[in-house]
């Protein structure tokens, strides 16, 4: 029928140009920086450097380096370094977090906590039945605080020593 | 058959410019209503997509695709249509409006093992007609002189419900088959009024029927989906609609200056009607998690009823979809809605009308992490031919203009 | 007749049979349906999850405590954190008191190498190999996602949607069964394979990315696989073969067109920081 043919060159016709626009995509850089290389090689030149935040607007995808495109020329970025969102603010536990920082065990019973309640198990009974697994916050809460100064890691990174 | 005795319960009057047809609107077209969601933003382009509780209805092998845990989906309609025929009585026009307010769908889709399970509910033809038009002047009469006043009343709601649960299942990596069994229900009261007054101010003709008309049957839809190749799906659903009982009573009365002419005796009628195949091929693209573009080709085979017969009917809907960020999505579609009645023979009487629609909806969507509202409409526009008055070979031009607007809603969780 | 003629051709395009993973249907997802960004509630929960995951670590072994070596780990780890691409997190590092040869991540950022594992390495690339694979898995965000851990949407709507849909724990586990099935992850079963290769091979990347040679971690599993007994249990059950890894590493490496000469091991600075441990 004649509707049915110009519907299939239509459509035909859309699928290429659909193909075309669906490459391109918009990454953002998520790690501190992010080298540009001219070719998926790390032994390639470096055409720049873009830091955290920067977008980008990807042209392909090959292997581990997305293709991007970095001031008119094709550039190469590590995939795993970029994102399509974009980078998140540091995040910072809220103040009410705090309390789970006091010395000791004890938590403030949190909605999940309270729900295995309700099926008549307090986390302490878990704990005391789950046999070897015991929580130590105290150690926890050391790794936590533990922090090494950022001169310290610039100097590391540039193969000082410890 | 109905058709039929209606026709002679009225033999005995000749009168140029009555209304002869019973049948609705809504018999002449398989595509008036789109269902869902997702699909009546995409023209009903729906057969190679059907993840989602709208597919319970287009394909329900899809629903095997959908994403989520529970899924739910309602959409309420507005519906309001324009009928306009030429010259019917001394070149003045009819014109005929029907409205419709309803949620015309509902579905849920459950993951069970292997399977997912669906229920839905749909709604996909609706109408209330209403024509009240009354015509003064002097018109040509059979009845020995000419009628000086015409009034006309003519109310009609048709329904048609379906309802039942649904199954599918991946039989491969590649292809899903699944299986709606409808309930269906249809249900239809139609009332005619037409009063004449005759030039002498003392004669007079005053015609009443009622026609009530139930269906009862089922409709199974078996679907098949199949993925060829990565971002194309393509979609095939069978349906039939099989009536196990019907119900047709028919009352006429009819009164003139010389006394009742007919007393209003119910007269019954229960031939169960005959309904097409329908078969659906959709084709469906996913380029990008943001583009979604879709076709489908829908047939449905030629019917020989008493009531009429129905020629073969091909319908071809285009559909898109897209995402401007996500949670936004704008949705577009064209689609067809061809008659399933004949060319009308200028030599013959009482034919029915033929008007082919052509429709375009266009809709947007805002989404939240569970949640998606969608807003949108239709259009659909056509003109055809009707032989709408009785033992005439008049035939008069229709125009009829459509639209739709709907708001529905679908949940995650 | 066309309509067969049209029929035989989509059935055509339906025989060529290619293999198709788990993940073939994935194309169908809208940008709606998409992993959806992670809030900062949705990190807030993960953190707080991880934490407790953390501390059963912890419980578990104990912490070595070695200021030095300390130091060292939470220095190599970093240098590898800054090429992340979860930048809201804040990773943390630590040495676990066991002569078992394993590391761990916990969702949140705590990255854990056994005291057992460190005795095995020879190199600063070897440890910068095996953080960077934890790290993959937090930044893959393979917990994370395989137990559905994220904030609750608090509307009023959701709410009912819950409610109509039984509220039963289909759709969420509770918290504790949630960490449970984490320790079994991490103890048991292990990741889901596909999440494994995932982490490998953003290894390579990622230690090439910092300036270390990914074959630092192609040397330590050689060295272990030769040594397999008790301490290497854990280990065992819950990763897929090492012949298997291995060959990853190095078809990622190849591929990648990454060349160990000009990358670094720092082979006397892992000596150096060694000194103060037995």
């Amino acid at each position: 029928m004649h509707t049915v043919r110009i519907t299939i060159a239509l459509l035909a016709l859309v699928f290429t140009i659909v193909q075309q626009a669906s490459a391109q995509e918009t990454q953002y850089v998520q790690s501190v920086k992010a080298k540009v290389f001219s070719a998926p090689s790390f032994k390639a030149s470096v055409l720049g450097e873009a830091s955290r935040g920067t977008r980008l607007r990807s042209i392909g995808r090959e292997g581990s380096w997305m293709k991007i495109s970095y001031y008119g020329k094709d550039g190469y970025v590590a995939a795993i370094l970029l994102s399509a969102s974009r980078p998140m603010a540091k995040h910072t536990m809220i103040k009410a977090e705090d309390t789970e920082f006091q010395q000791g065990v004890r938590r403030r019973a949190s909605t999940y906590t309270s729900a295995a309640a309700a099926r008549g198990l307090a986390a302490d009974d878990r704990r005391r039945l789950s046999g070897d697994d015991k929580l130590d916050y105290d150690g926890l809460e050391r790794v936590e605080k533990y922090a090494v100064s950022e001169a310290e890691l610039v100097r590391f990174m540039e193969g000082g020593t410890i | 058959m109905s058709l039929q005795l209606f026709n002679a319960a009225r033999a005995m009057v000749f009168i140029l410019f009555m209304m002869s047809s019973v049948s609705t609107a809504d018999e002449f077209h398989y595509n008036n209503f789109l269902i869902g969601d997702r699909a009546t933003g995409m023209g009903g382009a729906y057969a190679g997509v059907s993840d989602d509780p709208s597919g319970l209805y287009y394909n329900p092998a899809g629903i095997v695709y959908s994403t989520g845990r529970n899924l739910s989906a309602s959409l309420n309609s507005y519906y309001n249509q324009t009928k306009k025929y030429d010259s019917v009585i001394s070149g003045i026009g009819w014109e005929r409006r029907s409205t419709s307010l309803l949620p015309n769908f509902f579905g849920i889709i459950q993951p069970l093992g292997k399977f997912k399970f669906g229920f839905s509910y749909a709604v996909p033809d609706s109408i209330r007609e209403d024509q009240d038009q009354t015509f003064t002047g002097s018109f040509p009469t059979s009845l020995g002189q000419p009628a000086t006043r015409y009034t006309i009343n003519f109310n009609n709601e048709d329904t048609t419900y379906l309802i039942g649960p649904s199954l599918a299942v991946e039989l491969n990596s590649k292809i899903a088959a699944g299986m709606t069994l409808y309930l269906y229900h249809r249900s239809n009261q139609s009332i005619l009024n037409q009063f004449i007054a005759l030039q002498d101010n003392t004669s007079f003709l005053w015609e009443n029927s009622y026609i009530e008309k139930v269906e009862r049957g089922y409709k199974p839809i078996l679907g098949f989906m199949i993925t060829p190749m990565d971002r194309l799906s393509i979609g095939l659903s069978l349906a039939k609609t099989f009536v196990y009982s019907s119900s047709v009573d028919v009352q006429l009365s009819k009164v003139d200056q010389t006394g009742i002419l007919s007393l209003p005796t119910m007269i019954g009628d229960s031939t169960t009607p005959k309904y097409p195949v329908e078969v659906r091929l959709g084709a469906a693209y996913f380029p990008t998690s943001s583009l979604l573009l879709s076709a489908d080709l829908s047939y449905y085979t030629k019917v020989e009823n008493p009531n009429g017969d129905r020629v073969n009917v091909v319908n071809l809907a285009l559909g898109s979809e897209y995402f401007l960020d996500k949670n936004w999505a704008v949705r577009g579609g064209l689609f067809t809605n061809m008659a399933n009645t004949p060319e009308l023979d200028p030599t013959r009487f009482n034919q029915e009308e033929k008007v082919d629609l052509y429709g375009m909806s266009l809709s947007i969507s805002n989404f939240t992490r569970n949640t998606s509202v969608s807003f949108g409409g239709a259009v659909t526009t056509g003109s055809g031919k009707a032989q709408i008055q009785q033992d005439v070979s008049n035939i008069q031009n229709v125009d009829v203009l459509g639209w739709l607007i709907f708001l529905s809603s679908s949940y995650s969780y | 007749m066309r309509m067969l003629s049209l029929l035989a051709l989509l059935v055509a395009c339906c025989l060529p049979v290619t293999a198709y993973t788990a993940d073939d249907q994935a194309w169908r997802q809208r940008a709606s349906a998409a992993p959806p960004e992670m809030t900062s509630d949705d990190v807030t929960e993960e953190i707080r999850f991880g934490r407790e995951v953390a501390a059963r670590l912890i419980g578990r072994y104990g912490l070595y405590n070695n200021d030095q070596l300390t130091k060292y780990v939470n220095l190599v780890g970093l240098s590898l954190a800054v090429n992340s691409n979860r930048p809201e997190l804040t990773y943390h590092f630590a040495v676990l008191n066991t002569s078992e040869i394993n590391a761990y991540a916990a969702p949140g950022g705590y990255i854990f190498v056994t005291k057992g594992a460190i005795d095995k390495m020879k190199d600063e690339s070897e440890l910068a190999g095996v953080i960077a694979h934890e790290m993959g898995h937090i930044n893959g965000k393979h917990v994370v996602r395989e137990l559905d851990i994220k904030a609750t949407e608090g509307s009023a709507v959701s709410g009912l949607a819950r409610l109509i849909g039984g509220g039963t724990e289909s759709a969420r586990l509770a918290f504790s069964k949630a960490v449970d099935k984490a320790m079994d992850t991490l103890f048991t079963t292990g990741y889901k394979r596909e999440d494994e290769i995932q982490a490998d091979k953003e290894t390579v990347m990622l230690c090439a990315v910092a300036g270390y040679d990914p074959a630092g971690l192609i040397r330590y599993f050689e060295r272990i696989s030769a040594a397999k007994g008790k301490s290497t249990e854990v280990l065992d059950k819950t990763h897929p073969a090492y012949d298997a890894r291995i060959l990853l590493l190095k078809e990622t490496k190849t591929a990648a067109a990454i060349e160990s000469a000009v990358l670094k091991t720092y082979k006397d600075r892992f000596s150096d920081a060694m000194k103060s441990v037995q």
